[in-house]
């Protein structure tokens, strides 16, 4: 009886294997399309990382059956039958693969049978870079943002694998807004975030194996919002906003404007935030600081203030909100002594005919990428917003037209070896962003970008949260979301920023760790 | 007692449980409506894996996953009762199973019918879920299981307990603390292992801890009192209370006075029956009549059941802006709103016409459906995105957002939403069909929606009268938001305006102008002295002269004193304008 259950068993295998096997010849002698198929995600001509998980996809205009065979030059072929044209890569047989073909082409053959035919589709070329990409990429996921929030978190992406994990959810902070997540390149383990509202409200920092949660309101400024590590690791440069979101008839109905910023710089060891007139001055707002690789110049944009875009019509002050445009500025720094220089201006908003935000230098200093905008600086919500870059070197301008959709880009972030970039992009449906890749070499030559891959390639498609913010990171969150839940729920060991003595603007009203009116997102 | 009272004792039991839980089953459909318990909680579930996986992230998920399954049925009604009903009767049943483990007297035996009964109270509160009541069923079952171990050796009952804590605490959370504390309860009743009292307290505690610092990413609420019957929808508190003191107080009854048999069993079963009933009374006393109101008028709205809605809200004795926001909405619908809107309450004024302030986000959806009715498509995108990152999502915004987009013509987002609804078990079906639409539109691509912009403006959120202007200047044609702009100005008591805007009324109304119009424009020119309005192309009812008439007959009579001519308005006139437009006071809703 045990004999015979052996066989029936050992047949029903062979049956099967037999049955997930194309009869040989079939594909050898397949007719060829001559057109590459459609995938989706569009993972074609790109460039991709050698440490990237595998990068599923859907065979769109599927047949009765597909066939698909990924090779290079050198190691061993991945072979993969799928009938619902949804191709899975197994990871271990990718990652060597990619590991083996380093610094050459990586193939995809495609098959689709269709009316018991075979047909072999031009070959899917991508080019193995041996630049890894920092391992782990960290955003927020939340519904797409309006005035009201529920559930969101902070979540960390190993990109190597598909394994995510929460950092925090805001369900354990009494359903909190949290603000996006800011690790250090430059400092692995250091990493910031804020929550807004309730009793958790407060900046975590992570810095030097110590996380504390920070408030880092003082009588100069209202709590800190977009930030950027220096390279030190000791100190933060923060901007201070006051944004109110308002609403279009047309188009996408959001819309948000900032009604004064400053920027601030927060020391943690002394606890002090301290600030200068080239960076916070009354004429001007200032926003989105980022520091350079070396740590001695401050980028961030600025505009003229509000008050100079009111026009009066018929006796009533209308707001030309999109008249106003940001500038590019550099100030220099010295880290050793905190002394500022004098401001200067790298791209003019009103020359260029476009406001310039986000700025973000590579960590060797040789690029700044930023969002260009038709107004404004909040671009997550206009479908104008496209990335550029400007080379520090010679100071040529890029459009970026290769990485450019129709659809909102924005917020992107540097890999530690500057030669990769991450950005949010609307493309697929113009609604919730999704982060993608681009390769930048030596030369400065930019790879078509590609989408973070899923375990299922038809995750975008499903998914109604928005990737906010995405950031590099060379280390996951070294404090468990449980820690990180219980610092920022205990006020009695909350740190109260103190504001630098030499700090002598007037203050013009008293400011609080108010929580704002919109989440930037 | 013998075996023959016995049996007759049981099948009393048995048929007094089938007529009690039918009794209940029809009353839940009659009285508290399933279909209101749907509206408030609107549970999504999806058929996919990812779903399931979300609710193994904190204790209790399970019975939550659970309960978002079961309450989807609410939907259709009947389903909804019967699956209460049932659950109901598990509880009941386990209750059962666990007096005859502890030998109560058969008489006192309808005890057992009393949770059941304070869940009936807290599921009439409408906003109580499920998986509340699922993770007390389970802590009975759990706690029944661990009785029928209770004569085992100490360390078996110990590795019976930890391992049933563990599986508790998972699927349902902090009920695992009620389980403890009668597992605690019978241990220090028996006495022969008192010493197991202490493990019991540890694990009860430790596992919320452990949970708490190093597994789950919760609170420390979820982690000690999640799926509780202590949920903020449970009202009055003592009735969340109640069920976890019940179990306790039996088992501790359990011990002498519940085994004493009455001398008088028959009069006890009476009494006892005339105690569970009265307790069902009570429970159904407890149905929260705002709430119900409130989510009957939502639900009518929502079906577009206008006709209904106006005979349901005539019966209404309160008043909260959102019920006159529907109110003028279904006047609407009905074409009725220049002729009747002065027949209903309109104590709140402009906000009970247009969702203002802080009604906007207490009822985003509510507001959304409206901006939709009026033809702003972006403002309707608003609401129900604000309620979709608010609440979730729920099949409503996730459907609204899908026509909202498809009648942008913005397909890929229209799509985005619809394919979620796919995935759902109660709205494929929809979502199927109007895919099917959306490809025939994006086929024949028409004109765009004739409400929508072609002019970009920013929206005036605490001054519609502008927004209506822009809507008009976009859509002259656009009849809802001409009639909803007069009756803001009528509310508003703004006539100079009013009237500015009347002098089209011909346009919208081709033979006889509203009534309330009328009345408007009359007391304008003739009582208050307006500028001229061009009255040619107006034709006046009768009545509503006779009615004018009548009036200023008061007024006069009265010395033009409105405080005075009250009584007499009030008889004649109350249900017009001019009644409205005396004695409306802002802020009041008298």
């Amino acid at each position: 009886m045990k004999v015979r259950s052996y066989i029936f068993l050992f047949l029903a295998l062979c049956l099967l294997t037999g049955c997930s096997r194309v009869p040989p010849g079939e594909l050898e002698n397949a007719a060829r399309t001559g057109t590459l198929p459609s995938i989706d995600p569009d993972y074609t001509d790109i460039v991709l990382p050698v440490n990237i998980a595998p990068v599923n996809f859907t065979i769109l205009r599927p047949g009765t059956d597909h066939v698909v065979r990924i090779h290079g030059k050198e190691g061993q072929a991945i072979t993969i039958r799928s009938v619902s044209g949804v191709v899975r890569i197994p990871e271990n047989k990718w990652k060597n693969l990619l590991k083996t073909n380093q610094d050459d082409t990586l193939i995809m053959d495609i098959w689709i049978k269709r009316n018991d035919v075979w047909k072999r589709c031009a070959p899917i070329k991508n080019i193995i870079s041996p630049d890894a990409v920092d391992p782990w990429l960290t955003y927020r996921l939340i519904n797409p943002a309006y005035n009201l929030w529920g559930e969101m978190g902070l979540y960390q992406r190993h990109v190597e694998s598909f394994r995510e994990t929460p950092i925090l959810i805001n369900r354990a902070v009494d359903g909190s807004c949290m603000n996006c997540h800011h690790p250090s390149l430059d400092k692995p383990g250091n990493a910031l975030f804020h929550i807004r509202a309730g009793k958790a409200s407060g900046t975590f920092i992570m810095a030097d194996n110590k996380p504390v949660k920070v408030n880092t309101a003082t009588d100069f400024n209202r709590a800190g919002a977009y930030a950027s590590w220096h390279p030190l690791g000791d100190r933060i440069a923060f901007s201070v906003n006051t944004l109110a979101i308002f609403f279009h008839v047309i188009g996408e109905c959001r819309d948000v404007i900032d009604h004064k910023s400053d920027l601030i710089v927060y020391n943690i060891p002394r606890n002090e935030v301290t600030t200068c007139p080239g960076i916070s001055s009354p004429d001007r707002l200032e926003t989105f600081p980022c520091w350079s690789g070396d740590g001695r110049s401050l980028y961030f944009a600025s505009s003229p203030p509000i008050e100079k875009y009111f026009v009066d019509t018929d006796g009533r002050q209308d707001l030309t909100y999109d008249q106003i445009l940001y500038d590019l500025n550099r100030i220099p720094y010295n880290p050793d002594t905190g002394s500022w220089g004098e401001t200067e201006t790298l791209l003019s908003g009103e020359e260029a005919g476009f406001s310039a935000v986000q700025p973000r230098v590579s960590p060797d200093g040789q690029w700044l990428l930023f969002t260009a905008c038709d107004y404004g600086s909040f671009p997550i919500y206009l479908k104008s917003s496209d990335l550029m870059m400007l080379n520090l070197g010679t100071g040529a301008l890029d459009s970026l037209d290769q990485v450019n959709s129709d659809e909102t880009e924005s917020h992107h972030a540097w890999s530690s070896n500057s030669r990769w970039f991450v950005f949010s992009s609307k493309r697929r449906n113009g609604l919730l962003a999704r982060p993608y890749f681009c390769h930048i070499d030596a030369n400065g030559n930019i790879s078509k970008p590609f989408v973070l891959p899923q375990k299922d390639p038809q995750f975008y498609d499903q998914f109604l949260k928005t990737y906010n913010v995405p950031e590099f990171a060379r280390v996951p969150e070294q404090v468990s979301p449980q820690k990180i839940r219980e610092i920022m729920n205990d006020n009695s060991r909350r740190k109260n920023a103190a504001l630098d003595p030499g700090v002598g603007a007037p203050v013009p009203e008293k400011q609080t760790d108010k929580p704002y009116t919109t989440a930037p997102g | 007692m013998d075996a023959s009272i016995n049996r007759r004792l049981n099948w009393e039991a048995g048929l007094f449980g089938i007529f009690y839980f039918s009794a209940m089953f029809f009353i839940i459909q009659a009285v508290i409506d399933p279909r209101l318990i749907y509206q408030i909680q609107e549970p999504l579930f999806f058929a996919e894996s990812s779903f399931f996986v979300k609710f193994l992230a904190y204790p209790g998920g399970l019975m939550e996953y659970l309960g978002a399954f079961l309450t989807q049925w609410a939907y259709y009604g009947w389903p909804g009762s019967l699956i209460i009903t049932a659950l109901l009767a598990l509880v009941t049943l386990f209750c059962l199973l666990l007096f005859r483990r502890w030998s109560v007297a058969p008489e006192w035996q309808l005890l057992a019918f009393v949770p059941a009964v304070i869940l009936l109270g807290l599921h009439s509160q409408y906003r109580f879920p499920l998986s509340l009541t699922l993770a007390f069923c389970s802590a009975l079952i759990v706690f029944y299981i661990y009785c029928l171990c209770f004569e085992k050796p100490a360390v078996v009952k110990l590795a019976v307990f930890t391992g049933l804590s563990l599986w508790l605490y998972v699927t349902s959370g902090a009920v695992l603390l009620l389980f403890s504390a009668l597992a605690i309860l019978l241990e220090l009743m028996d006495r022969r292992h008192l010493w197991l009292c202490l493990p019991y307290l540890g694990l009860a505690l430790l596992l919320p801890y452990i949970s708490l610092k190093f597994i789950f990413i919760i609170s420390e609420k979820q982690a000690w009192l999640s799926l509780l019957p202590f949920h903020e929808s449970a009202h009055p508190v003592w009735l969340g209370a109640a069920l976890c003191a019940s179990i306790p107080l039996f088992a501790v009854l359990s011990r002498n006075i519940l085994r004493i048999e009455s001398r008088k069993r028959d009069a006890s079963i009476i009494v006892m029956m005339v105690v569970i009933l009265g307790l069902g009374a009570t429970a159904l006393l407890n149905v929260k009549k705002t709430d119900r109101v409130y989510l009957k008028v939502l639900y009518l709205s929502r079906h577009g059941l206008w006709d209904e809605y106006l005979a349901y809200i005539r019966t209404v004795p309160y008043q909260a802006p959102i019920l006159s926001i529907e109110t003028n909405r279904a006047l609407y619908h009905k074409n009725r709103l220049g002729d009747q809107m002065f027949q209903y309450p309109q104590g709140y004024g402009i906000n009970g016409l247009v969702v203002l302030g802080e009604t906007r986000l207490r009822s985003p959806m509510e507001k959304s459906d409206l901006m939709l009715d009026l033809g702003f498509v972006n403002e309707a995108i608003h609401w129900a995105s604000e309620t979709l990152s608010a609440q979730g999502e729920t099949p409503y915004n996730l459907r609204q957002l899908t026509l909202l987009y498809a009648i942008k013509n913005d397909m890929p987002k229209a799509r985005l939403y619809l394919e979620r609804l796919k995935k759902t078990l109660l709205f494929r079906d929809w979502a199927r069909e109007t895919e099917k639409k959306i490809a025939a539109a994006e086929s024949h691509p028409g004109q765009l929606h004739p409400n929508l912009f072609r002019t970009d403006y920013i929206v005036e959120a605490s001054n519609p009268c502008l927004d209506f202007d822009r809507m008009l200047e976009n859509n002259p044609m656009n009849r809802m938001v001409y009639e909803y702009y007069l009756a803001y100005c009528l509310l508003d008591k703004d006539l100079a305006k009013f009237s500015a805007r009347f002098a089209e009324a011909h346009q919208y109304f081709p033979s006889l102008v509203p009534v309330h119009y009328e009345e408007a424009v009359l007391l304008y020119v003739y009582v208050l002295k307006g500028k001229s309005v061009d009255l040619s192309n107006v034709q006046i009812r009768k009545s509503t002269i006779d009615n004018f008439s009548t009036f200023r007959s008061i007024m006069t009579k009265h010395n033009g004193d409105p405080k005075a001519a009250f009584p007499e308005m009030y008889r004649s006139l109350k249900d017009t304008y001019w009644y409205y437009f005396l004695y409306h006071e802002p802020g009041k809703s008298s």
